[in-house]
């Protein structure tokens, strides 16, 4: 059998090359060849457009955001605030997977094989944090995310793609970014930025999601065999991202970049601020769905 | 029969007025923008998403009245050297070939609006609206043009299409 | 077999464009069969959400936004005034008329987003004039037709907004990019005149008279060329924004569309009827053209999804023949189909073929994709399908086809030596963009 596959992300990236293929090659070997894969990237359907396809059957499985399809759910987004579906056994013991298996499936007929978190965001600044260390006024590129995080610390987001953030830093018509703190350096932000903010907040996911009847469409040792592959991708992706946000500021500083430090009072409100404002987004979206999820991370 | 046309060359009409003030709000919403960011330093952030969906209305809203008055852009080389009697009856063909397309895609397009509509799909953009309220304008500006295509055609005013 | 999928594609568009079909009606049947085939009926849904992508693809309202900033520029700014300006401005010398007619073409390419408007307007106002001032009718064709596919090179140009949108540029860098390729044609345009007129000086019988036959005083003089300064006002101030990052393509339009207003009130022409025309056109020109676009864009996503991409990709990489030839295969292939096809149709069938390949053989992707613009505006006058031509001939009826046929060329094979000066020296049209902030 192959299953058609579609990512959100570019071929050239390491969390596709080795965490995601990496679990496509597991599945392989682990079902003696029987299941393969034909890879789809955005160049095939782009990121955010792909949920819709992956319920229709026309792909079979999906490494994304779950944020990508914070238009259909506000789910999606609702994964990033909470804490449980940062720890593969706190997801499990929580019931918080059950939880979500079962959501997906009834609402959507797609369920999740892996969650994961990929670590957490960054300010990265031309000039350095002074007075309060508030934002002042600084025109940060962010996205719908964290519009509610630069609005609160008192600066003005402009919502924009990642290769624009560059020659927008660059012209000087942006003082700063709220960036992934795994990509820093890939998008060689040490070209244009100066300063990289400590602490940083707020944790974002990724995850894979399998079309629900084409699961139950194969043999049991199959199915057996790609959730297996699934949790051991989760395992897997601590270390992994661990060490990926370690080399990148490791690259940063090398190239000249110095940390900026928000003030004692600041760094405490950060990851509340974003998780206000995820939840904030992610109500936007089937909101009394997100209410039960975020009433079940409560209860915990 | 003749009621039917009226009113369908009055609707297309209205929807291409609706198109044009789509293009005004656009214009008026860009300068808007400039103004926020670089006169009063604080963008204002929704200046794109609204030109977007300003976008889909203009085209899906203007394309009835392209129909009616057949503009739309076709490699007529081949059809303007057949004689006339001929010419005539292949053009009738083309337009009926071009409705059919038309329904048909309004179709799948009006199958994806009610999916979004029950599932309350809405826009990928940062200033969110329900996505069927976009499905469901081009679902309306399909099924006119293939009406359209089916009516007689209008007379094309003197400027017709330039590109 | 991405190839034999390709090459039976490609066929079956070619026949349905051939049979008359508008090819908003090609794109989609060739889309649907191909979801139906590749994918099956559930992918349905990729073709509906492309179509919804494509008209909400923010860079493409710069496409209404220069339409409307060009028509209002036209309709406000009296630009018959303009020959006369330039009548004024440029003295007396040997096939001036020439001159004038391609610096009015630039200047009016300087203005307005699309080749039709431009080459009506020159056909209605400047080809008369020319005739009737002793030029030789088929040079005067000939330069007007050439002159007037410069409008499409020069910024602004709604075809190089749609190319950079559907070839993933910088738009503001892909427009800045048309200014030095526009302005080395307009030269070569008038360096030809002019060899043309010093060899047989019956070209030009009336040796250079001007358009007044009564001298002007200056305050005259200066009356006769007043229009040009608000035109090039806005000109500069749009073409400003955009170069100096200030403000995106679409929001420097939109600023411009407010000069073109406010010039209207100068020039004593406002009226809410005039705006509301150039709003009804601009809508109706944008719904034709991005229509068709949003029917033919889920191609590229198919090319990906059967692999042919793909295949492309290391078919170029396995090529063991000279970069060059295959630039030169491709460019030939954009002109051959040019002649009797739509360039809009054109364009959107080799654009997603060629990405990949252009990537692949390390062309610049600025340059390249201007090279094939240059080239597919020529696809308007070129024998025997150009609307181009056809604009002209409506506009100037009472030249036949036949010459307007041979009127064109001789301007071809002098653009040719343009793209050749343009292929060896390339910082012709990547230098301004490189500067741009
Ligand atoms: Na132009
Ligand atoms: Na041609």
């Amino acid at each position: 059998e192959t299953l058609r596959s579609i990512r959100a992300f570019p071929q050239n990236l390491k969390q596709v090359s080795e965490l995601y293929y990496g679990f496509q090659k597991a599945v392989t070997e682990a079902t003696g060849g029987e299941i393969t894969f034909q890879d789809n990237g955005p160049e095939t359907v782009p990121p955010f457009e792909q949920f819709e396809p992956l319920t229709q059957g026309v792909f079979d499985i999906m490494y994304t955001a779950p944020s990508y399809h914070q238009a259909q759910t506000g789910i999606g987004v609702g994964i990033s605030a909470i804490p449980e579906t940062s720890d593969p056994e706190l997801l499990t013991s929580s019931g918080i997977r059950q939880w979500l298996n079962d959501y997906y499936r009834e609402n959507f007929g797609v369920f999740p094989l892996a969650i994961f978190a990929i670590g957490e965001t960054t300010f990265v600044f031309r000039e350095p944090l002074t007075g309060d260390t508030r934002l002042e006024g600084r025109k940060i590129r962010s996205n719908a995310s964290y519009e509610g995080i630069v609005r609160a610390l008192g600066g003005a987001p402009v919502s924009m793609g990642h290769a624009d953030a560059y020659a927008a830093l660059q012209r000087g018509t942006l003082d700063g970014v709220v960036w992934p703190e795994i990509a820093t350096a890939e998008f060689k932000l040490y070209e244009v930025t100066s300063f990289l903010a400590k602490p940083t907040f707020g944790k974002s996911h990724n995850a894979v999601f399998m079309n629900a009847a084409k699961f139950d469409s194969l043999p049991k040792d199959q199915q057996d065999a790609i959730m297996k592959a699934g949790l051991d991708l989760e395992h897997r992706a601590v270390e992994f991202f661990a060490k990926q946000a370690a080399d990148e500021t490791r690259i940063m500083l090398e190239n000249g970049v110095q940390f900026t430090e928000f003030s004692p009072e600041v760094a405490p409100e950060l990851d509340k601020l974003y998780v206000a404002g995820q939840r904030e987004i992610a109500m936007r979206s089937r909101p009394d769905d997100v209410k039960a999820l975020l009433e079940l991370s409560d209860k915990n | 029969m003749h009621f039917v046309n009226s009113a369908l060359r009055f609707i297309s009409k209205a929807c291409a007025i609706l198109a044009a003030t789509a293009v005004g709000i656009a214009a008026v919403i860009y300068v808007a923008e400039v103004v926020a960011r670089y006169g009063l330093n604080n963008p204002l952030n929704w200046s794109g998403d609204t030109g977007s969906y300003m976008l889909c209305v203009m085209v899906f809203l203007s394309l009835p009245l392209v129909t009616r008055q057949r503009g739309h852009i076709a490699v007529t080389m081949v059809l303007e050297a057949l004689p006339q009697p001929l010419f005539r009856k292949v053009t009738r063909v083309l337009e009926l070939v071009s409705a059919t397309v038309l329904m048909i895609v309004a179709a799948f397009v009006l199958d994806l609006c009610i999916r979004q509509y029950h599932q309350g799909v809405l826009t990928t953009m940062a200033n969110q609206i329900p996505r069927w309220w976009l499905t469901a304008v081009m679902t309306f500006g399909l099924v006119l043009s293939a009406l359209n295509f089916i009516a007689p055609a209008d007379e094309a005013p003197e400027d017709t299409v330039e590109f | 077999m991405w190839w034999l999928t390709l090459l039976v594609m490609f066929s079956a568009m070619l026949a349905m464009f051939a049979s008359g079909l508008p090819l908003f009606a090609c794109f989609m049947i060739r889309n649907v069969v191909a979801v139906i085939y590749f994918v099956g009926p559930n992918g349905l849904g990729l073709f509906v959400n492309s179509m919804l992508d494509t008209t909400t693809v923010e860079a493409f309202v710069a496409v209404p936004m220069f339409i409307l900033l060009g028509e209002l520029m036209f309709r406000t700014g009296g630009v018959s005034l303009l020959f006369k300006a330039f009548d004024t401005l440029i003295g007396v010398i040997r096939g001036r008329l020439y001159f004038i007619a391609v610096v009015v073409a630039a200047f009016i390419g300087a203005i307005s987003g699309s080749t039709m408007a431009s080459v009506s307007v020159l056909g209605r106002f400047v080809y008369p004039t020319m005739v009737e001032r002793g030029c030789d009718r088929r040079l005067a064709v000939g330069t007007i037709l050439a002159g007037a596919t410069l409008d499409a090179i020069i910024p602004p140009s709604v075809v190089a907004i749609i190319l950079a949108t559907l070839a993933n540029l910088s738009i503001q860098k892909f427009l800045l990019a048309g200014i030095g390729p526009g302005l080395l044609l307009a030269g070569c345009y008038m360096a030809y005149a002019l060899v043309r007129v010093l060899i047989n000086p019956k070209l030009d019988s009336h040796g250079g008279a001007a358009v007044e036959d009564t001298p002007m005083d200056a305050r005259a003089r200066f009356k006769t060329i007043l229009p040009i300064i608000p035109l090039s006002g806005i000109i500069f101030l749009t073409l400003g924004l955009v170069m100096l990052g200030i403000a995106q393509p679409t929001e420097a339009a939109a600023v411009g569309v407010v000069g073109a207003i406010l010039m209207s009130f100068l020039f004593g022409t406002f009226s809410f009827k005039m705006i509301g025309q150039t709003l009804y056109g601009a809508a109706i020109t944008t719904g034709t053209v991005l229509f068709i676009i949003a029917s033919s864009r889920l191609f590229t996503q198919l090319l990906a999804y059967t692999g042919a991409t793909q295949g492309l990709i290391e078919f170029a990489s396995g090529l063991t023949v000279d970069p060059w030839l295959v630039y030169l295969v491709m460019m030939v292939a954009v002109f051959i189909l040019c002649m009797f096809i739509d360039q809009l149709a054109v364009m959107l069938i080799l654009v997603p073929v060629y990405s990949p390949i252009i990537e692949q053989l390390g062309f610049d992707p600025l340059w390249f994709w201007m090279m094939l613009l240059i080239n597919l505006m020529f696809g308007g006058i070129t024998p025997p399908l150009g609307y181009t031509m056809f604009v002209f001939k409506s506009a100037a009826p009472d030249v036949p086809m036949s010459e307007i046929y041979k009127a064109v060329i001789p301007m071809i094979l002098v653009a040719m030596v343009g793209v050749v000066i343009l292929t060896f020296v390339p910082e012709i049209v990547t230098f301004l963009p490189s500067l741009a902030r």
